[in-house]
């Protein structure tokens, strides 16, 4: 076959192959990252509004200490308080703030949707893992693997460890103490445990947790929880 | 501007630390915001030694590289297609297969092929060439993988792929094989490794464009 045709023939497999590639594991670590994105222009925002607002209602942007909670109070009206030391704010100024802090709380209110989405997604797509770990960890794991699939097919060691490779790789050029627990460190089971404990319960959680991937990508059954309980009953 | 005769297309300009590289092009036409050069021996694209391994090679001095007008080369590990599309200038009467199993580098490797008539994508994983073997018999194996296991990869490749007394070209990140190991210690063993089935031809590393990488020429007997 000469090579212009073989050319042809190869874009339009690559193509078709690519077309296939787009799964719903794409969604799901775009959306975690979208989340993530999200977390950090959030704090800085509203750190921009607490120092603005600040000049104007102190006392409130000293009580309020919830980045959340501040921005939909002055969402809802920069309500100029007897306030000894804050200043009185032009009319044009109140409104620009409180348009400011209009648009932020949106924003927390995307990223509230985008944790429902990716909920309800995982739910239906790896329903034990979202049982077993929760919702952002479960997206994380995946994402970390790069897909449902490569996760199903690692073993536990390496699922207690993803996350961790920083640390894992320090221990393995140097020597250094090996690390426990990976994204699983934020599971309320371990990050709730003595230190004494918490390498026990991640190595045993990651145990559950490789036969909860193997289930979901295979669509097996839903055992998940009776896993969780095992846990709780037996580290709880 | 100078000619580097050695290697097809390639010019050179400037002297010491300040050389900058350059592959005659037919278009005006750049991929990658790169900048291209009238000049009047005709159009130039800029190549930027920090982001090929190929180039950087080159840039280090290697005695040869097997690359003629009308090479026909297998290359692994396409990726977003920087080196691709300079080969793809260089060896104008050639052909290039670019492989890669990343589908979002091998998006932008589809955009560069449609354009570049020369280029032939291949989204397939180079552990398993069986999965490929359509592909004819090749000139030039350039491998750049960052895989653990990348001289099996690359020595499975030139048995399947390359013509007897061809090239192949190997990338090797020592960092990807052995975290423990010393870059140096493994650049030695890999290369008692490649003189059992090829002659090494040359041998650079490539500090200080790329840090813990190799670049191999051997060539098939």
């Amino acid at each position: 076959m000469d090579f212009q045709s073989l050319r042809s023939e190869l874009l339009t497999k690559t193509k078709q192959q690519l077309h296939d590639a787009v799964t719903i594991d794409v969604s799901i670590s775009q959306a975690l990252s979208a989340y993530d994105d999200l977390q950090v222009q959030l704090n800085h925002l509203s750190k921009r509004l607490r120092d603005w607002t600040g000049y104007f209602v102190p006392e409130l942007e000293r009580r309020i200490s919830t980045n959340a909670h501040f921005v939909q109070e002055i969402s809802r009206g920069l309500a100029h308080e007897d306030s000894a030391m804050g200043g009185t704010p032009a009319q044009p100024t109140q409104q620009i703030i409180e348009r400011f802090a209009k648009q932020i709380n949106e924003l927390y209110s995307f990223q509230e949707e985008l944790l429902m989405y990716l909920e309800k997604t995982l739910q239906e797509f790896a329903p034990n893992l979202q049982v077993l770990l929760g919702t952002t960890i479960t997206a994380r794991v995946i994402s970390a693997a790069g897909s449902l699939e490569h996760l199903s097919r690692l073993p536990s060691s390496t699922l207690q460890l993803l996350g961790a490779e920083k640390a894992l790789f320090r221990h393995l050029r140097t020597g250094a103490r090996s690390p426990k627990h990976g994204f699983i460190i934020n599971h309320p089971l371990v990050s709730q445990a003595s230190s004494k404990m918490r390498g026990k319960i991640a190595r045993a959680l990651a145990d559950k947790m490789s036969i909860c991937a193997k289930l979901d990508y295979f669509k097996g059954e839903f055992l998940a929880k009776k896993y969780l309980q095992d846990l709780e009953k037996r580290f709880g | 501007m100078q000619p580097i005769t050695r290697y097809p297309g390639l010019f050179k300009d400037g002297h010491g630390k300040r050389t900058k590289y350059f592959v005659q092009t037919a278009k005006r036409q750049s991929f990658f915001d790169e900048r291209i050069v009238s000049h009047q021996q005709g159009l130039f694209r800029e190549v930027d030694p920090e982001r090929s391994k190929l180039f950087a090679a080159i840039a280090k001095g290697v005695s040869q590289l097997g690359l003629k007008e009308d090479s026909s080369i297998l290359y692994l590990g396409a990726s977003h297609g920087y080196t691709v599309s300079f080969l793809s200038d260089m060896v104008t009467k050639g052909q290039i297969f670019a492989l890669d199993f990343a589908p979002r580098v091998m998006r932008d490797m589809v955009f560069i092929a449609e354009q570049k008539e020369n280029i032939a994508p291949v989204y397939a994983n180079a552990s398993h060439p069986e999965t490929y073997a359509n592909i004819p018999l090749v000139d030039v194996v350039f491998m750049d993988v960052a895989q653990r296991n990348q001289v099996e990869i690359f020595k499975k490749n030139c048995d399947a792929f390359l013509k007897s007394g061809g090239f192949g070209l190997l990338a090797l990140k020592a960092r990807s094989m052995d975290m423990t190991k010393k870059p140096k210690d493994l650049f030695k063993q890999v290369r008692k490794e490649l003189e059992r089935n090829f002659i090494v031809v040359d041998y650079r590393e490539l500090d200080p464009f790329e840090k813990d990488h190799a670049f191999y020429v051997v060539k098939k007997r």
